[in-house]
C-alpha cells in the first residue's frame, strides 16, 4: 500500500493518507496519479493561481529502481498558463528521495501566509520558514537546503507568478505549463525529501537481472549508447534544419543559415567538457559545459531551437548563458523563447514598441530577467504568448496550442506531430507522443506530408506516453525499443521502404489493437512493471491505462471550458507553406474527425459515456 | 550550381562548409561529391537521409530527383530527443 503526504498550507496541517490500490492500478503513478488527484481535488473553474488549486508531486512504480533511467517525477496542477491540466516531468533526484522518505506522492493545497518550504524526512512532513530563500535563484536555493535531500525548488519567476515558471531539481527542470507559478502562488519556495525507505521490487532477483540486461542494451544501442551520449539532444538541430522544421524567426521559416554553429556536433567539438544527466542513467545524454570557468548544464535541443534559431541567435555561448539564466530564474526555456520570438515579430510588424528584434542578441539576457521580475514589457511577456496576443494582436502568428508555446518542431514538416500538438491535454507539447520521431527525426521517416494512418499512430503514441509519464521513465528508453538494424539501415534502401510502407498502412491494425488490448509483453515496460509490482502487466493493460489517463486529462480540460475549437494549430501553421511543392499548412481538419472517432469521442471532442464506461473513468 | 551540405565532420569542424556542385539530378550530385570527398563520403551517406529543400528524396523522385541551381541538398543521420 502506497502513501501520500497531504499538506494544507493555509491550515498548516500535514497528514498521511493511503494511496488506494485501485487508483494505483488504474492510474499507475506520476502523471496519471497527479491528474486523478488534480481532477478530484480542484473545484471546477478554479483560478490556477488561487489557493484552491492543488499541486501534486508524484513518483511512479519504476521511480528510483534505477531501471530505464527512471529517476523521474511528475508535477501536476491546474495550469496558470493554459487554464487546463498542467503537468511536467523532471529528471532530478527528488522523486527517488520522496519515495525513500516514504511517499509515492505529495499533495499540497492552500496558501502559506509567508514564504515556506516543505521538509519531508523519513515519513514525516513539516512546514518551515523560507524567508531566507525567497528571492534567490534555483541554484543558490538548492545549495542552501539539506545537501543529501532531493529538492524541488522555484526561482524568482515562480515567486513572481510568471505563467511559465518552472520547478528545478538538481539542474534538471520540470519546465512546462507553469508549475513553478503554482508553487509561487502558494508561497511555497521548495519541497525537500530524504529518508531511508527501501525501494524494492516484488521480484527483486529477477528484476535486478532484467535491469542489468536492459541497461546493457541501452549502452550498446546506436541511439542510446552512441548518438545521444555523443551529441545529446542537440544533434536534432541539423536534422530539423535539413527537414525545414527548425523554428526560425518565430516559426516564419524552418531553416536557419547558421544551424551548424548551434548544432550538437558543433557543441561536442568545441565546448563539451563531459557528459552529464540524471542520477543512475546509463545514457547520460546531458551536456556539461563551462560558464565563466564553472561547469554547468549545457542546453538541450528545445532550448537551442527556441532561444537560438527562433530568435536568429547563432551564438552557442550565448545560448548556454540564456539556458543557465532561465534555469536559475526558474523559467521554461521553450515558452521563454516562444514569447521572445512573438514579441520580436510583434515589434517587426509595428504592433508593439520594443527594443527586441530578430538577430539582436545583446538584450536577450536582460529580457529574460525582466520577464522573471515582471519589469516593463517583461510583465506582459510573463503572461505567455496567448495572453500577449489578446492584448497586442498578432493572433495569426501567436505560436501556441491551448496557450502552451510550441516546442521546436514546426508541424508543417510533420503533420502527425501537428495533430499531437492539437489534441494533447496540456497543449502544444512534443513529449506526449513524439510523433516527430517517426516522421522527421528518427531513422524511419514516414511521409511527413501524408495524413494516412496519422490519427491512429498519434492515438497509439499518446496512450503509450501517457503511461510512460506515469511509470515514470524517461521517454528516451523508447528509442531503444527499435532494433539497431533500423538505425543502421540505408534510409533510401529497400528495408527502409518496407518499414515505412508498413507503418503508413498500419491504421487498421492499430485500430484493432486499440480495441482488443494485447495480453503480450511486447516492450520492456510491461516486464519491468510486472517484476516491480508483482502484478501481471501486458501491452494491452499499459495502453488501457494510458488511454484512461489521456481521457481524464480531456475531461479536466472540457470542465474548464475548452472545446473542439481549441484542438487546432496557430493560423500560420494551417495556412502558410514552408515546403516547396506542399500547398498550405497542416490539414488538421482532415485528421481531427477520424482522431475523435478512434478515441471514442463525439464530433465535439467529448468522450462518450460508452468510452468513459469502457475505461472505468469516474467523474 | 546546387548547394550540398555533407554529413557533419566530413569537411571540417566548426560548421561544415557547403559545396557548390553542378548536377542535374541527386544521383549525379552524389557521384560528384564522392569524387570530391572520397570514399568516406559514400560510407557516411549510406546512413543518411537526403533532403532537397527540406524534403526527403524518398517522397520526391528518389535519386532521380532533378536539381536546379538554387536547390539545397542536405545529408543527415538519425537523431532523437524530446
Amino acid at each position: 500500500m502506497g502513501r501520500i503526504l497531504d499538506v494544507d498550507l493555509t491550515a498548516e496541517t500535514v497528514k498521511t493518507v493511503p494511496l488506494d490500490a485501485d487508483t494505483a492500478s488504474k492510474y499507475i503513478g506520476g502523471k496519471g496519479l497527479g491528474t486523478r488527484i488534480v481532477y478530484d481535488e480542484v473545484p471546477a473553474g478554479t483560478d490556477p493561481l488561487a489557493p484552491e488549486n492543488v499541486i501534486v508531486f508524484a513518483a511512479g512504480p519504476v521511480t528510483g529502481t534505477l531501471a530505464l533511467n527512471s529517476v523521474r517525477f511528475n508535477v501536476s496542477a491546474a495550469s496558470p498558463l493554459t487554464g487546463g491540466i498542467g503537468n511536467s516531468s523532471c529528471g532530478g533526484s527528488f522523486g527517488m528521495k520522496m519515495k525513500q522518505a516514504g511517499f509515492d506522492a505529495v499533495l499540497i493545497r492552500g496558501k502559506a501566509r509567508k514564504p515556506v518550504y516543505l521538509d519531508i524526512e523519513s515519513g514525516e512532513g513539516s512546514i518551515k520558514d523560507a524567508g531566507h530563500l525567497w528571492g534567490k535563484g534555483t541554484y543558490e536555493t538548492e545549495s542552501l537546503l539539506p545537501r543529501k535531500a532531493g529538492k524541488a525548488v522555484i526561482g524568482p519567476a515562480g515567486e513572481n507568478l510568471v505563467r511559465f515558471a518552472a520547478v528545478a531539481s538538481d539542474e534538471r527542470v520540470a519546465g512546462r505549463t507553469g508549475m513553478g507559478a503554482v508553487m509561487g502562488s502558494k508561497n511555497l519556495k521548495a519541497v525537500v525529501a530524504r529518508g531511508k525507505s527501501e525501494i524494492a521490487a516484488a521480484k527483486e532477483e529477477q528484476f535486478k537481472e532484467y535491469r542489468k540486461k536492459s541497461n546493457s542494451l541501452l549502452r550498446s544501442h546506436p541511439m542510446t549508447g552512441d548518438i545521444l551520449p555523443r551529441f545529446g539532444t542537440a544533434k536534432l538541430v541539423r536534422t530539423t534544419n535539413a527537414r525545414g522544421i527548425l523554428p526560425t524567426r518565430n516559426f516564419q521559416t524552418g531553416t536557419f543559415d547558421d544551424a551548424d554553429k548551434i548544432s550538437g556536433e558543433w557543441l561536442a567539438d568545441n565546448l563539451l567538457e563531459k557528459n552529464g544527466g540524471c542520477f543512475g542513467c546509463p545514457i547520460k545524454c546531458g551536456r556539461v559545459v563551462k560558464r565563466n570557468g564553472v561547469l554547468v548544464k549545457g542546453p538541450e535541443y528545445e532550448t537551442i531551437g527556441e532561444l537560438g534559431s527562433n530568435l536568429l541567435n547563432p551564438d552557442m555561448g550565448l545560448i548556454i548563458e540564456l539556458n543557465y539564466l532561465c534555469d536559475d530564474l526558474g523559467m521554461d526555456t521553450i515558452s521563454a523563447g516562444g514569447v521572445l520570438g512573438f514579441a520580436m515579430e510583434l515589434t517587426e510588424k509595428g504592433l508593439l514598441k520594443s527594443d527586441l528584434a530578430f538577430g539582436k542578441t545583446g538584450n536577450l539576457a536582460k529580457a529574460l530577467e525582466d520577464i522573471a521580475h515582471r519589469r516593463d514589457l517583461g510583465d506582459d511577456m510573463a503572461e505567455g504568448v496567448r495572453r500577449m496576443s489578446e492584448k497586442f494582436g498578432g493572433g495569426d502568428f501567436a505560436i501556441h496550442v491551448k496557450g502552451l508555446e510550441l516546442p521546436a518542431y514546426d508541424p508543417r514538416g510533420c503533420w502527425g506531430q501537428g495533430l499531437e500538438y492539437c489534441t494533447t491535454g496540456r497543449g502544444g507539447c512534443h513529449v506526449n507522443g513524439t510523433m516527430m520521431f517517426f516522421e522527421a527525426t528518427g531513422p524511419i521517416g514516414i511521409n511527413p506530408h501524408s495524413i494516412k494512418s496519422k490519427p491512429e499512430l498519434t492515438v497509439m503514441q499518446q496512450n503509450l506516453f501517457a503511461a510512460l509519464n506515469s511509470l515514470t521513465v524517461c521517454a528516451f528508453s523508447s528509442y531503444a525499443v527499435l532494433p539497431p538494424l533500423v538505425y543502421n539501415m540505408n534510409p533510401h534502401g529497400l528495408t527502409a521502404k518496407i518499414i515505412r510502407g508498413v507503418l503508413l498502412n498500419s491504421g487498421p491494425f492499430i485500430r484493432f489493437s486499440l480495441k482488443n488490448k494485447s495480453p503480450l509483453k511486447l516492450m520492456w515496460y510491461e516486464r519491468f512493471l510486472s517484476l516491480i509490482t508483482g502484478d501481471n502487466w501486458s501491452m494491452g493493460r499499459l495502453d488501457e491505462c494510458g488511454e484512461r489517463i489521456f481521457n481524464l486529462e480531456r475531461l479536466f480540460n472540457l470542465r474548464e471550458g475548452f472545446t473542439a475549437a481549441d484542438d487546432n494549430l496557430p493560423a500560420r501553421m494551417l495556412n502558410e507553406s514552408i515546403h516547396q511543392g506542399v500547398n498550405g499548412g497542416v490539414p488538421i481538419s482532415k485528421m481531427i474527425g477520424k482522431y475523435y472517432e478512434i478515441r471514442g469521442w463525439d464530433e465535439n471532442g467529448v468522450p462518450t459515456e460508452k468510452t468513459l464506461d469502457r475505461f472505468q473513468i469516474e467523474r | 550550381m546546387a548547394c550540398l551540405y555533407p554529413p557533419y565532420g566530413l569537411t571540417g569542424k566548426n560548421g561544415d562548409p557547403s559545396l557548390e556542385i553542378e548536377a542535374s539530378t541527386v544521383k549525379e550530385l552524389m557521384a560528384k561529391a564522392e569524387k570530391m570527398l572520397g570514399p568516406e563520403f559514400k560510407t557516411m551517406a549510406a546512413h543518411c537521409t537526403l533532403f532537397v529543400n527540406g524534403r526527403s528524396i524518398s517522397y520526391l523522385k528518389g535519386f532521380k530527383t532533378p536539381l536546379s541551381p538554387e536547390d539545397v541538398v542536405r545529408l543527415v543521420s538519425p537523431s532523437a530527443g524530446g
